[in-house]
C-alpha cells in the first residue's frame, strides 16, 4: 500500500480560472490502475461532501482513447506505450507527489477539469481521412492483392487511437503524427489512391485552421504515442502534401473535353 | 402485445433474396425529407448512420462519447467472421450458418443466421475497400485464423485490433457524410426517452452531457444501436459507461426486450486482481488457437507453473473434448473454468478462481517469434497489467462478462415492436441464439448497419410519407418534463452513497446467483435483494454536485437506476426459462457431465418481455423458433 | 497561387525552411573547403581569394558570379529567418496554456534551442561579415592589397586570431552551427519527406558528420592560428598594409570568405 499526494487541475468551464488543487491518498493498492486510483479519490471527494473531478474515460483497456491526462508533465503518464488507463500504481513510490493536468493546447478547449474537447481531430479526418465507398458490391478483396509489407505498415498507421496525446506532447501542440498516421494509412493502399492527393492537401490545410502548431521533428509526439506511432508518417506525409501540392495534377488529354 | 417476426416467403436460403425484391422503397428525390436519428455510433450505429446518409437520408447521430470513433466496438479484439472458403477447408455459407446456430444452441431464427451468412462474405469486401487493413498473406491475399467453436479457419483479422479498424472504417464513411453535410454528430450526448406518438416512434429526448440541457429531436423513424448491457454485473469486459438506458427506455415506452438472460461469459479475461477493480480486460479468445489450458492435477498445489511437469497437468478441455480440444465454444469454455475452480484447482492467486493458458508449446514448436507476430499485443497487454510475462510462464486466467445476446426484440427488418423504432447490434437479440460464437459480433453488427437496415428502413419509411411532426408537439415536452422530473428526483435523494457504490453491490448479486451457473434458489433471493438495492438506490443515493454542467456521477446514476431495473428482469427471465441452452446454465438441468440440458418442447422460444408499468411485473410473449432446415440436436463438441 | 497555398501550410513552410537550410549547408561545406586552404600557406589562401572572383568571369564578369551566389545564400538566409519566424509565431499561438510540470522523455535541449541557437548564428553572421568581409569593424587591423583592392585574407585571419576573445567568439559561434545542424540536417531529410525506417540511421549520421565535420574544420583555423601552429605572415605580406578608409569598405569587394 503506498500513500499519494495528488495536485489535480480543477476548472469548472472554459471561460472560468482554473487552480491546483491538492489531494492526499492513503492505501492506495499498487496493483489498481491509474484511473481505479482517480476513481477512488472522486470516491473520497463524494464522501467529503466534494465535487469529484472530471475526467474522460471508457473502455479502460488502452484502445478507446478516451483518457487525457497528463501526469507529471507526461501525456498518459509515466508508462511506456500506454495510455493512462493502463498506467498501474505499482509505477509509483510511496510518498510520491504527482501533478495532473488536463491535455493542453489552443484546438483542445478545456470542457471542465481534465475533461478536454477534442473534436477538432475528427475535423481532420473529416476533411479527407477516408476512402469514399457506398455499401453496394465490391471487387474481391483478393483481385488487389496488397504485400505483406505494405498491408503491416498501413496496419501500424491505423493503429493510431485518436486520443490526441501527440498534441499534447508536442511542443508545438502540433497534430502532425494523429494527421500524418491516416493520411499514411490511406494513401498508402491501392484502394486510396484516387483521393490520395486531395486528401493529403485538405487533411493538412484543416490542421493548420484548427490552430494546431507545425512540426518541429522533436519526435516528442512518437514518445508519448501509446500506440508506437512513428514519426517516418510525417515525412511520409510530408512528402505526399509536397507532391500534391508541387506537381500538377495529370494533364486530362484524351478526354471528350480536350478533343 | 403482438409479436410479428415478419419473416419472408421462401425457402431458409431464398428469403433474403425475396424480401429484398419485395420491400417498399424511398425514392433517392424523397429521401433527405426524411430524418432519421441514430443512437449510438458503434459498428452497427455507424455503419448504419453512414449508409443511411450515403442513400440521401438526413442523418443525427448520437454518441455519448467525445468522438463516436470510442465506441466500445473498438476493443474487439480478435477478428471477423466470413464464409469466403479462401482456405478451401469445407467452408460454405450453410456451414456458417449452420455453426452459428449449433453455437447458439439453437434458440435463434433460422431466417435471421443466414441472412447474416449470406451476408457475411460482403461485409470482408466492403471494409477492404474502406482501406480496413486486414492482415495479408506473402502473397498479398487475405489472411485467416480459427477461431472457438468451429472446424473451419474463416476469421479475417488486423492484428489483435480488428473492431477498431472496423469501426474506425465505419468512422471515417460518417465523417465524410458529416463533411457533405448528410450527418450531424451530436457527441457527448446521452439519450433520455424515446418519444412515441400514435404508437409510433417520433423522436428522442436527449441530455447534452457538457451543459446538462435536456433537449428534444424528432425523426421519422429512430435506430437504437446502443450496445449490450453487461455493464449490469459492474465487473465486465464492457466500457466504463456502457449502459443499458438507451434499450431501457425504449423498453419502458413499449419495446419487447428478449431473453434478457442471455450472458455471455467469455473465458480467457484477466482475472479480478482486488476490490476496487471496476472493469475487466479481455484477452481475445484466438489465443486459444495456440494456448492450452490446464490446472494442476493436485488441488492446492503452490509450485510456480514451470515446477509442475506434464504428468502433473490436468489439460481438462482437452481430455473432456477431443476433437475441438481447446477450441470449444466461449461457454463451454468458461463453464469448464468454473467447474475445476468450483471443485478447487484453481491456480495460486486471485482468491485460487483462474487457470492457466499455456504458451510453452507452441513456443517451443513455432518459436518465439512466430507467436510474438501472432499475439504479441496481447503478451504485452498482460505483462503490463499483472507485471507477469507470459513468454516464461503462462498466462491466468478467468472468465468475465462479456456479450449480451438478449437485447430488443425485432423482427427480420430488424424494427422493435413499435413501429419507427430499431435495433442494431448488440442492441438487439436477434441472431446469436443463447450463445455467441467469437468473431460473430462484428459480423452481426455490419451487416445490420451496412447491408440489411438501409434496405429494410425504407419499407417503413414510406408509409409515413409527408406525415411530419416536429418538437413542438405535447408529446416532446411531456418527454423532457419526464426526463427532468427524474433527473430532479436523483439530485434530490440526499443520502450517503454513491452511484459506483450501489452499482458495485448490484453487480455483485447478479454475478453471484445470475452469472455463468444459476439455480431457481439463487434466482429467488438475487430478485429480493436487487429489490432491496432499488430502495437503497432511491433512498440512499448521494450525488455530488449539481445538474447543470457536467456531472459524470448523475450520468452514472441514471445508469444504475436502468441497470436495476434491468437486473430484476433478467433475474426473473432466468428463473422463468427452466431449462439450460447456451450460455444459460440452470444447475438443475445438467448431465453427469455437467453439460446442459435443452429443453426443446417447452423453450423453444425467444421470451419477449413486456413492460407494464412501474412495480408491476412484467409479462411475458413468447415467439416460437421454428426449425426447417436444421434439426435442433444435442451440442456435443467431444 | 499554388505556391503560395503551399507556403501558408504548415507542412509548405517547414520545406522551405529545410531547403533553404540545405542550402546554406552547401554552402558552409564549399566555406570550409576554402578555408582549408589556409593550410597550405598564405599564397594559396590569397590566390583562392582572387579565384573566387575570376572564377567563369567570362560569364558573370569578375566577382559576377559571387554576387550570384551571394544573393542566393542571402536570399535563402532571409527566406529561413521569417519562415520560421511564423512558424514560431504559429506554435505559440497553439498552446496559450502551458504546463505546470513538463518531462520530456528525450533530450531535446537542441532540437528546441533552435531558434536560440539560430538567433545567435544569425548575430555571429553580422559580425563576421562585418570583421571579414567589409572590414567595418576591425579591432585587429584590416590589411588590403592595394593591386586589386581585396583583403589580404592570411594576414588579417592571423592578427584578428591572436586575440583571444575573437578566437573564442569564432570556436564558440561554430560549436553553435554544429548545435543547429546536427538537428537541423537530419529534420531536412524529414521534413522534406525523404526519411523512412530504413534511412533513419543513415540521416541521424549524415547529421552527426555533418554537424561535427563543420565544427572541426571551421574551429580548426582560430584554434591553430591563436596557438600559432599556423606559421605568421612572411614580412612582404605586412608591408602591403594600409588603413581602411571609407572608399575602400564601400568597394566591399574584399572577402575571401565566398
Amino acid at each position: 500500500m503506498i500513500s499519494l499526494t495528488l495536485h489535480v487541475w480543477r476548472q469548472k468551464g472554459p471561460e472560468v480560472r482554473g487552480s491546483f488543487e491538492t489531494y492526499r491518498m492513503k492505501d492506495v493498492d499498487p496493483e489498481i490502475s491509474f484511473l481505479e486510483m482517480m476513481d477512488l479519490l472522486n470516491e473520497q471527494l463524494a464522501g467529503d461532501g466534494k465535487v469529484p473531478v472530471v475526467f474522460d474515460s471508457d473502455c479502460r483497456e488502452g484502445i478507446c482513447g478516451s483518457c487525457s491526462m497528463v501526469v507529471n508533465g507526461r501525456p498518459h503518464g509515466p508508462g511506456e506505450a500506454c495510455t493512462t488507463c493502463q498506467v498501474r500504481m505499482r509505477q509509483f513510490n510511496d510518498g510520491d507527489e504527482l501533478w495532473i493536468e488536463p491535455f493542453r493546447a489552443r484546438a483542445f478547449p478545456l470542457v471542465r477539469d481534465l475533461m478536454v474537447n477534442r473534436s477538432a481531430l475528427d475535423r481532420v479526418i473529416e476533411s479527407g481521412g477516408y476512402i469514399s465507398v457506398h455499401s453496394g458490391p465490391k471487387p474481391e478483396p483478393n483481385s488487389i492483392p496488397i504485400s505483406h509489407p505494405v498491408a503491416e505498415e498501413a496496419m501500424d498507421a491505423a493503429e493510431c487511437i485518436g486520443c490526441g496525446a501527440c498534441v499534447a506532447a508536442c511542443p508545438n501542440a502540433s497534430a502532425m503524427l494523429f494527421t500524418s498516421a491516416k493520411v499514411h494509412h490511406l494513401n498508402l493502399l491501392p484502394q486510396g489512391q484516387p483521393e490520395a492527393k486531395s486528401r493529403v492537401l485538405n487533411m493538412v490545410h484543416k490542421m493548420d485552421e484548427e490552430r494546431f502548431g507545425a512540426c518541429t521533428n522533436l519526435a516528442e509526439c512518437q514518445d508519448a504515442c501509446p500506440k508506437d506511432i512513428s514519426i517516418r508518417f510525417i515525412s511520409a506525409m510530408n512528402r505526399d502534401y509536397q507532391l500534391a501540392a508541387l506537381v500538377d495534377p495529370i494533364k486530362r488529354k484524351g478526354t471528350l473535353e480536350s478533343q | 402485445m403482438e409479436l410479428n417476426s415478419a419473416i419472408p416467403e421462401g425457402s431458409v436460403q431464398d428469403k433474403w433474396g425475396n424480401h429484398l425484391e419485395h420491400v417498399k422503397l424511398v425514392g433517392p428525390n424523397n429521401r433527405p425529407s426524411y430524418d432519421v436519428i441514430v443512437v449510438g455510433s458503434g459498428l452497427a450505429g455507424a455503419s448504419a448512420a453512414s449508409s443511411l446518409a450515403a442513400q440521401g437520408y438526413n442523418v443525427h447521430c448520437f454518441c455519448f462519447q467525445d468522438t463516436p470513433r470510442r465506441a466500445h466496438s473498438i476493443a474487439a479484439q480478435g477478428g471477423i467472421n466470413a464464409a469466403k472458403n479462401y482456405r478451401e477447408d469445407g467452408d460454405t455459407i450453410y456451414r456458417l450458418f449452420y455453426d452459428t446456430q449449433k453455437g447458439g444452441d439453437f434458440r435463434a431464427r433460422e431466417a435471421n443466421v443466414y441472412r447474416l451468412a449470406q451476408l457475411s462474405t460482403r461485409i470482408i469486401d466492403q471494409a477492404t475497400a474502406q482501406g480496413v487493413p486486414f492482415a495479408r498473406e506473402y502473397g498479398g491475399h487475405l489472411a485467416n485464423r480459427s477461431f472457438g467453436g468451429v472446424l473451419v479457419s474463416r476469421t479475417f483479422y488486423c492484428r489483435g485490433q480488428t473492431g477498431q479498424q472496423l469501426l474506425l472504417g465505419a468512422y471515417q464513411s460518417m465523417q465524410r457524410q458529416i463533411f457533405d453535410g448528410k450527418l450531424t454528430m451530436h457527441p457527448r450526448t446521452e439519450l433520455q426517452d424515446i418519444v412515441t406518438i400514435d404508437g409510433r416512434a417520433r423522436g428522442i429526448v436527449v441530455r447534452d452531457l457538457v451543459t446538462g440541457e435536456i433537449k428534444s429531436h424528432a425523426a421519422d423513424a429512430v435506430v437504437l444501436a446502443s450496445g449490450g448491457y453487461g455493464n449490469v454485473y459492474f465487473k465486465s469486459t464492457n466500457a466504463i459507461n456502457s449502459n443499458v438506458t438507451a434499450a431501457w427506455r425504449a423498453h419502458r415506452r413499449g419495446a419487447a426486450f428478449a431473453n434478457p438472460s442471455y450472458i455471455q461469459i467469455h473465458p480467457t479475461c484477466i482475472p479480478v486482481s482486488g476490490n476496487f477493480q471496476c472493469k475487466l480486460t479481455l484477452m481475445s479468445e484466438s489465443l486459444r488457437n495456440d494456448g492450452r489450458v490446464w490446472v494442476p492435477k493436485q488441488k492446492g498445489d503452490t509450485r510456480a507453473p514451470s515446477q509442475i511437469p506434464e504428468s502433473e497437468r490436468y489439460y481438462y478441455l482437452e481430455e473432456k473434448y477431443p476433437s475441438f480440444g481447446n477450441l470449444v465454444p466461449r461457454d463451454v469454455a468458461s463453464r469448464n473454468a468454473k467447474l475445476v475452480c468450483d471443485d478447487g484447482f484453481g491456480v495460486e492467486g486471485s482468491d485460487s478462481r483462474a487457470v492457466y493458458l499455456d504458451f510453452k508449446d507452441a513456443i517451443s514448436r513455432q518459436g518465439k517469434d512466430v507467436i510474438s507476430e501472432k499475439y504479441g499485443n496481447l503478451f504485452d497487454m498482460y505483462e503490463e497489467i499483472t507485471a507477469q510475462n507470459p513468454y516464461q510462464s503462462p498466462f491466468k486466467i478467468y472468465p468475465a462478462v462479456h456479450y449480451c445476446m438478449g437485447g430488443l426484440w425485432v423482427d427480420y427488418n430488424l424494427m422493435t415492436n413499435i413501429p419507427g423504432l430499431y435495433a442494431v447490434g448488440e442492441a438487439n437479440f436477434s441472431d446469436h441464439g443463447a450463445n455467441r460464437l467469437g468473431a460473430s459480433s462484428l459480423m452481426q453488427c455490419l451487416a445490420d448497419g451496412y447491408f440489411v437496415l438501409p434496405q429494410t428502413i425504407g419499407n417503413y419509411l414510406h408509409d409515413i410519407f409527408r406525415d411530419k411532426v416536429g418538437t413542438d408537439h405535447p408529446a416532446f415536452r411531456q418527454h423532457e418534463a419526464d426526463a427532468k422530473d427524474r433527473i430532479d428526483r436523483l439530485m434530490s435523494i440526499g443520502g450517503s452513497q454513491t452511484p459506483l457504490s450501489l452499482h458495485r453491490k448490484l453487480g455483485d448479486i447478479v454475478w453471484e446467483h445470475c452469472g455463468m451457473a444459476r439455480n431457481g434458489e439463487g434466482l429467488k433471493s438475487a430478485i429480493d435483494q436487487i429489490a432491496e438495492v432499488r430502495d437503497e438506490f432511491w433512498n440512499d443515493l448521494h450525488i455530488p454536485g449539481g445538474a447543470d454542467g457536467v456531472n459524470q456521477s448523475l450520468e452514472r446514476a441514471g445508469r444504475v437506476a436502468d441497470f436495476i431495473e434491468l437486473a430484476d428482469l433478467m433475474c426473473h427471465d432466468a428463473l422463468d426459462r427452466d431449462e439450460s441452452c447456451g450460455c444459460h446454465f440452470r444447475e438443475e438441468h445438467q448431465t453427469p457431465e455437467g453439460e446442459v440440458v435443452r429443453n426443446d418442447e417447452k423453450f423453444s422460444n425467444v421470451s419477449a418481455w413486456e413492460f407494464k408499468g412501474e412495480g408491476q411485473a412484467h409479462v411475458k410473449h413468447c415467439e416460437p423458433i421454428e426449425y426447417d432446415l436444421l434439426k435442433p440436436m444435442t451440442r456435443s463438441y467431444k | 497561387m499554388r505556391l503560395l497555398r503551399f507556403y501558408q501550410s504548415s507542412v509548405g513552410k517547414k520545406v522551405v525552411v529545410a531547403v533553404t537550410g540545405a542550402i546554406m549547408i552547401g554552402f558552409l561545406l564549399a566555406h570550409v573547403w576554402g578555408n582549408l586552404h589556409v593550410y597550405f600557406g598564405a599564397e594559396e589562401i590569397n590566390d583562392y581569394s582572387v579565384w573566387l572572383r575570376t572564377f567563369l568571369s567570362e560569364i558573370f564578369g569578375y566577382g559576377g558570379l559571387l554576387w550570384v551566389i551571394r544573393a542566393i545564400i542571402g536570399g535563402a538566409l532571409v527566406l529561413h529567418v521569417i519562415t520560421i519566424f511564423l512558424l514560431i509565431r504559429q506554435n505559440r499561438a497553439a498552446r496559450p496554456v502551458g504546463y505546470k510540470k513538463t518531462s520530456h522523455r528525450r533530450r531535446i535541449v537542441v532540437g528546441s534551442t533552435m531558434a536560440l541557437s539560430g538567433i545567435l548564428i544569425l548575430c555571429f553572421i553580422v559580425f563576421h561579415i562585418l570583421q571579414f568581409t567589409t572590414g567595418t569593424i576591425h579591432p585587429t587591423t584590416f590589411h588590403v592589397d592595394p593591386s586589386n583592392g581585396l583583403g589580404v585574407v592570411y594576414i588579417n585571419l592571423y592578427e584578428a586570431f591572436q586575440v583571444w576573445w575573437i578566437a573564442g567568439i569564432y570556436v564558440g559561434a561554430m560549436a553553435l552551427i554544429g548545435i543547429h545542424i546536427y538537428h537541423g540536417a537530419w529534420s531536412m531529410f524529414q521534413s522534406i519527406g525523404m526519411n523512412n525506417q530504413d534511412r533513419n540511421g543513415t540521416f541521424r549520421a549524415v547529421a552527426v558528420v555533418l554537424s561535427i565535420g563543420l565544427f572541426l574544420g571551421f574551429a580548426s583555423v582560430p584554434v591553430l592560428f591563436w596557438t600559432d601552429v599556423l606559421p605568421p605572415p612572411a614580412e612582404h605580406d605586412i608591408a602591403v598594409q594600409m588603413p581602411i578608409d571609407e572608399s575602400a569598405t564601400a568597394g566591399g569587394e574584399n572577402d575571401q570568405w565566398n
